[in-house]
């Protein structure tokens, strides 16, 4: 097969999980096996226009725009820059390495049930390797418990939130520098005149939460005190149930 | 897990057993549950000696419906044995043990033609998208009735 052909014709040293591929000017592309695409690399002393953490459907769509727009931009991401085409097998276990699989405790009166597959580690975030289905919030699940019955009412319309699907954006100005950062076991750090926090609604809640100091003590974005609370996923459910029998030994 | 007759066996235990060693994570936990390895290390351990004070016996020496009626009053929190050592059964059964085991059984190709499924498209994607077409790797349905045009078919699919 083709992709077999491109994989064991791979570079030994072209291995995601050991260097970086995303370097020296280019970065790979995706939709074509072995295939580069020009990328402009900034030093860390570079302070460039947008710093963004987070490369999944928001922060990789944002990196994209403001890019086209002539800003400078660099985007960070914890996992690895895979080429889909050629690095994974159509195997369910060996596709796992995608996830985000660190230990992270639920916990309180109603523990959230997360998937492996909740949040995908690699340059594209969860993009990589999300099923594909992207619904828009019909206007009544905006209202779940007044109209349906269940959930919890949003304290958002559904008309406020249409002009976001229309790709229109805000900035909410920051006071950060930059972002500390570590790369092939070094820690470095990226200036930049704005920083975006894209990580998913629970990396960034945690690095919000954990930006907490004596002027933000209940950390950045926060006023409201809703950073981190009612996170909801997608559900997920039992299929197998076990069954009742009678006593004895072999 | 039980399986059924006249396919090959899934390696169960094995493929929970490489997690174990790997302690992969599945990137959440609940607090109230202790990792991964020590997880089901005191949960086997406590089904085991619930199945020595109760029957007298090892828990894979009892009869199916035993095991199962054992299994049953662990989701049901019924037990309370000092074996598990505070960790509630109920949990270790519905957040540990069953979502490992099914999770292992399904990601095995046998259990994956069982139910008809050609298994992860990618790196080739779908191409026939529309209702009722099948791209030519995905295995016809068995309807009842049709068994035999299914079986007609699938000798195409893969070649």
């Amino acid at each position: 097969m083709w992709d077999f052909e491109a994989r064991k014709n791979r570079p030994a040293q072209d291995n995601p999980q050991k260097v970086p591929r995303a370097k020296h000017g280019r970065a790979p592309d995706p939709f074509r096996v072995g295939g580069w695409v020009p990328m402009h690399d900034y030093a860390d002393h570079e302070e460039v226009d947008f710093a963004i953490v987070g490369t999944c459907a928001g922060g990789g769509t944002l990196a994209a725009k403001l890019s086209e727009a002539g800003f400078s931009v660099v985007a960070f991401d914890v996992g690895r820059f895979w080429r889909p085409l050629q690095d994974f097998a159509s195997d369910e276990h060996e596709q796992t390495k995608l996830y985000w699989t660190d230990d992270r405790i639920v916990d309180g009166e109603n523990p959230i049930q997360l998937g492996s597959n909740n949040s995908g580690k690699s340059v594209g975030g969860s993009t990589v390797h999300f099923a594909m289905v992207s619904l828009r919030f019909r206007p009544e699940w905006f209202k779940s418990r007044t109209t349906l019955g269940y959930g919890v009412d949003w304290p958002v319309d559904w008309r406020e939130m249409w002009r976001y699907y229309e790709g229109k954006m805000e900035m909410a100005g920051d006071r950060v520098t930059g972002i500390h950062y570590l790369r092939e076991d070094q820690w470095r750090f990226q200036k930049a005149k704005n920083v975006v926090v894209a990580g998913y609604a629970i990396e960034t809640p945690r690095l919000l939460l954990m930006s907490a100091n004596a002027k933000f003590p209940d950390g950045l974005s926060n006023s409201s005190g809703l950073v981190g609370k009612n996170l909801m996923v997608q559900g997920n459910h039992d299929a197998v149930q076990p069954h009742s029998g009678t006593e004895n030994c072999r | 897990m039980p399986q059924p007759f006249g396919q090959a066996r899934i390696p169960v235990a094995a493929i929970v057993d490489q997690k174990l060693v790997e302690d992969a994570g599945d990137g959440y936990r609940n607090a109230k549950l202790p990792r991964l390895r020590e997880a089901w290390r005191i949960g086997l351990e406590a089904i085991d000696a619930e199945a020595r004070n109760t029957h007298g016996c090892h828990f894979h020496e009892l009869l199916p419906a035993t095991q199962d009626k054992l299994i049953a009053s662990t989701k049901k929190g019924e037990l309370n044995r000092v074996e598990w050592r505070g960790m509630p059964p109920h949990l270790f059964l519905e957040s540990r043990a069953m979502p490992d085991i099914v999770k292992a059984y399904y990601a095995h190709p046998t259990a994956w033609n069982e139910i008809g499924w050609g298994g992860p498209a990618s790196p080739r994607g779908y191409v026939r998208m529309k209702a009722n077409r099948r791209d030519r790797w995905e295995a016809a349905e068995a309807k009842p009735g049709y068994e035999a045009k299914a079986y007609k078919e699938n000798k195409r699919v893969g070649l």
